[in-house]
């Protein structure tokens, strides 16, 4: 549906984005995830066509947006800071796009409060009211029912959560996700929170330094991280320093500050950097292990409990790794841990 | 293309600055230059008799004391009332708050001969007094400090409550909740946490408070009597009545020494107050009044406020309708005669028109310059609070010391203007600018970039993003500015008692004239022209809150 072709922008002489292509399916939620600073916005406003690329092709249902400004783009887009339009009331904020569609009066008012209803505000209390007297996450609904209210080809948020605690942040992403599905919308998400990116997205595409690190279903981004950035930006931070390949029984095995490890899955390559040891990758805590190789030697410094799962930190000569484990552990301990080669993988470094 | 955007920015910024350079930097010049040089030779006699003659040493003195008195009891006065506002919602709350405005906007003539109709020998309460008891009006307070007192927390108490309760709202409660828990006890909490935090806003409510109650004219003129002088009443003393200018001048020139200190110290709080201030939602800060107790605080808080602040304006209407037989009409009837057969007197009713002329005037002046100099601030990134503290400065020069700068400049040549009728629309323009900018920027601020880009977004082609958004908050901001202009053009009175002719008086001097006056027609009509003035002020202010969008007021 929209094709994303060699997009590249300079900003002040520096690369914002570079190289960048992608495709939506219609009826898609794709979500760009990564640090701020990186050109996400950038990215949704040359979508949106308030601003040029200086390379590359939008091309939307097979025609090249090129040319074609942004008000017959027939796009929505929510902005982080809502821009709200101050001198309208809720009402005429909601219809606002529907009234630049010519829709007519009374089909409009019916919108208008289907929309309100849509986002979970009630039409009869909220129509007239100001929108300098609405709470931060009753003119973040507003400016969502604004958005949807004329039924946008594609729709597009940017960081629209950001400004709302954390409570607050997890109802509306979890109701947005539910509500966009139910319009059946292709939408494009952008957000430096991978907890609100994973939890909306049907695809993922993860962006640093103005370019694309990987794209991916959450669940092939967790399982199989493309690099050493991608691993660290969704928590998986389990990760050491290759010293150097090599071969132990007709298998490639990586020299570690501390240890040996050997990945039962055939991804070593030449190009890696880095091992990452997966949080489930503990199998069993021994005080001595007789194995030679996938053993971390340490001292457990502290237990916690996250997502209905024990996990515990042990500190190396490498610095702290976490794990999950939910079984007993008695702490500050010298132990060796060890872990499934399944739970092992070699990464290459970021992609600057 | 880039040029040309650059000449068109410069004309935009410039008109504003050129006016202000030759209407307002210019007379302040020749101020400076007669207070040395009165007769061509360098001359510090002016300078003397301020410094040897203890006279003058006493007015600066009481200037001062009365002025810091005035606006310790305005702060303590408001206090109250700026923590109910801060965090208790109820019903009404808007109302109010506009109700407490229409103080500050009231013309001094108007407030003044309220406290008369209040106070005054022959004022209501008086009345009632020698009504009920036996004997003569018990109430002398005319003439002594304690109705200069009265009279200035009821001009100024809804800049304290305003500036005050908007950090207050925007203060977190729960810092409060978090020093309880840390065990202080609520007055503790008070003096530790929220004074502390509040300060900064008290500060700069103090100082333009302190500015307002320095330069205070209307008020000391009519109520302080023979006695009781400030800077300003004796600098129009001294020009209008001893016609000594160069003593005059070097008071002007104290004078304006002290308030540019005091601005400046403003305008550096304001900035600091800027930065300082998280804001938060109001919504989260605020709650309705749950207990008996509460609502009680607020009831009798918001009773006792409007009752001060209304009192002396329904007193005002109640005297402009007394009568000998009673109840009338017969003051306003009679605003058309010339009950004194005097020549040079100017009827009420041709008063009011040139006041209207005037005004007129002065909105489409004011306005434009307005609109231009609020342009330049919100579109300029570098230099824009520069220019925009610059536009305040003739809020630190009071108005006599403007006209009295006008007689001293426009006088001779170059700018021989001696006479010109319009002068006075161009004191009461400088005299409303500062107001009328600071009224029209916050407006301009929310056209900010995004909002347009997001009525694009929606389907609005350019001709369409400019109907929608740019235009009719522009309008609301002409409407805004013009209505400020209107209300002080109508009640100035400082600077248009210096240099009008007096054929062309407006209602504020005929309000004075006939105060001055024996009888009590005169009497009855001037408080029926103050009635007039007050109702048209009033019904302008509650306008300009319907068009305001949000709270939000800089001051």
């Amino acid at each position: 549906m929209l094709q994303i072709q060699n997009l590249s922008k300079d900003y002040n002489d520096a690369a914002l984005l570079r190289d960048i292509s992608f495709t939506v399916a219609a009826g898609e939620i794709v979500c760009v995830l990564g640090p701020s600073g990186t050109g996400k916005t950038t990215l949704l406003r040359i979508i949106a066509g308030l601003e040029q690329a200086d390379a590359g092709r939008i091309v939307f249902e097979g025609n090249d947006l090129r040319n074609v400004p942004p008000h017959e783009r027939g796009f929505g887009l929510m902005f982080q800071d809502l821009a709200l339009f101050p001198h309208k009331n809720v009402f005429d904020n909601v219809a606002f796009g529907l009234r630049m569609k010519n829709v007519a009066t009374r089909e409009i008012s019916v919108r208008v409060n289907e929309s309100l209803e849509l986002v979970g505000l009630d039409a009869k209390l909220f129509t007239q009211r100001d929108v300098n007297t609405l709470s931060g996450g009753e003119q973040q609904r507003v400016a969502l029912a604004r958005t949807l209210a004329p039924r946008p080809r594609l729709v597009m948020f940017d960081e629209p959560l950001g400004a709302l605690d954390r409570i607050l942040r997890e109802d509306l992403g979890n109701e947005l996700r539910a509500l966009l599905k139910r319009l059946d919308m292709t939408a494009l998400y952008v957000t430096h929170d991978q907890d609100e990116a994973f939890a909306i997205a049907d695809r993922l595409i993860i962006l640093n330094a103005g370019r694309i690190q990987q794209m991916g279903a959450p669940i092939e981004i967790y399982q199989d991280p493309a690099n050493e950035f991608v691993a660290r930006f969704v928590g998986l931070t389990n990760v050491l320093e290759l010293r150097g390949l090599e071969t132990g029984d007709g298998r490639l095995c990586a020299r570690t500050d501390v240890g040996i490890f050997a990945p039962d899955k055939k991804r070593t390559e030449s190009q890696d950097e880095f091992v990452l040891l997966r949080p489930r990758a503990a199998e069993r805590i021994v005080e001595h292990s007789e194995r030679a190789e996938n053993v971390l030697r340490g001292k457990i410094v502290e237990t916690f409990w996250r997502g209905g799962h024990q996990w515990f930190v042990l500190e190396t000569r490498a610095g702290n790794f976490v794990f999950e484990w939910d079984d007993r552990i008695k702490l500050h301990q010298e132990i060796s841990l060890e872990l499934k080669p399944s739970e092992i993988q070699c990464l290459p470094g970021g992609n600057e | 293309m880039r040029a040309r955007i650059s000449t068109l920015q410069s004309l935009i910024s410039g008109l504003p600055l050129l006016f202000l350079a030759l209407f307002y930097f210019y007379p302040l010049a020749a101020i400076l230059a007669f207070s040395f040089f009165g007769n061509g030779a360098l001359d510090l006699s002016g300078f003397r008799e301020i410094l040897v003659d203890p006279y003058y040493r006493n007015v600066l003195w009481f200037t001062t004391w009365q002025a810091a008195v005035s606006t310790i009891l305005t702060i303590l006065v408001a206090l109250p009332a700026a923590y109910i506002f801060a965090r208790f919602q109820f019903r009404g709350q808007t109302l109010v708050r506009a109700l407490t405005t229409l103080p500050f906007l009231m013309p001094t003539i108007v407030v003044a001969p309220a406290f008369v109709a209040l106070l005054g020998p022959r004022g209501i309460l008086n009345y009632v007094a020698t009504n009920l008891f036996v004997g003569a009006p018990t109430i002398q307070l005319v003439g002594t400090i304690w109705i200069i007192f009265l009279a200035h927390i009821f001009y100024n108490y809804t800049i304290v409550l305003r500036i005050v309760s908007t950090t207050w709202a925007n203060l977190d409660p729960q810092l409060g909740n978090a020093a309880r828990l840390l065990g202080a006890q609520r007055a503790r909490v008070f003096f530790e946490i929220t004074l502390p935090l509040l300060m900064p806003s008290i500060l700069a409510a103090a100082l333009l408070v302190f500015i307002f109650d320095f330069t205070s004219f209307g008020v000391i003129l009519i109520l302080g009597g023979a006695r009781l002088a400030t800077l300003e009443v004796e600098i129009y003393r001294t020009a209008a009545n001893l016609f000594d200018l160069p003593l005059a001048a070097a008071l002007s020139l104290a004078q304006i020494g002290f308030t540019f200190i005091l601005i400046l110290m403003y305008t550096r709080l304001q900035t600091r107050l800027a930065v300082t201030m998280r804001v938060r939602s109001q919504n989260m800060t605020k709650r309705t009044l749950k207990t008996w107790g509460e609502k009680i605080l607020v009831a009798v808080n918001v009773a006792g406020m409007l009752l001060f602040l209304l009192a002396p304006l329904g007193v005002l209407l109640l005297q402009s309708l007394q009568t000998p037989n009673g109840l009338g009409l017969e003051n306003y009837l009679r605003l058309n005669e010339n009950t004194r057969g005097s020549v040079t007197f100017i009827p009420p009713t041709d008063a009011l028109r040139n006041s209207l002329f005037f005004a007129s005037i002065t909105v489409a002046l004011a306005v434009t310059l307005g609109l231009l100099a609020a342009y330049a601030i919100t579109r300029t990134r570098r230099g824009g609070g520069w220019f925009d503290a610059f536009f305040l400065l003739p809020l630190a020069t009071s108005a006599v010391t403007l006209g009295f700068g006008y007689i001293l400049a426009f006088s001779r040549a170059p700018f021989d203007f001696r006479a010109a009728v319009w002068l006075v629309p161009v004191a009461h323009t400088l005299v409303a600018l500062p107001l009328v900018i600071r009224s029209i920027v916050p407006l301009l601020h929310q056209i900010k970039p995004n909002v347009r880009e997001a009525a694009a977004m929606l389907g609005a082609n350019p001709t369409r993003v400019f109907r929608e958004i740019d235009l009719p908050i522009v309008l609301r901001a002409v409407l805004v500015g013009a209505i400020f202009a209107f209300v002080i053009s109508l009640g100035e009175f400082g600077a248009t008692t210096l240099i009008v002719r007096p054929e062309w008086s407006t209602v504020p001097l005929a309000i004075y004239r006939l105060l001055g006056q024996p009888g009590l027609t005169n009497y009855g009509q001037a408080m029926a022209l103050s009635t007039l003035l007050m109702v048209v002020s009033a019904a302008a202010i509650v306008l300009m809150e319907r068009v305001r969008i949000g709270e939000n007021v800089e001051f």
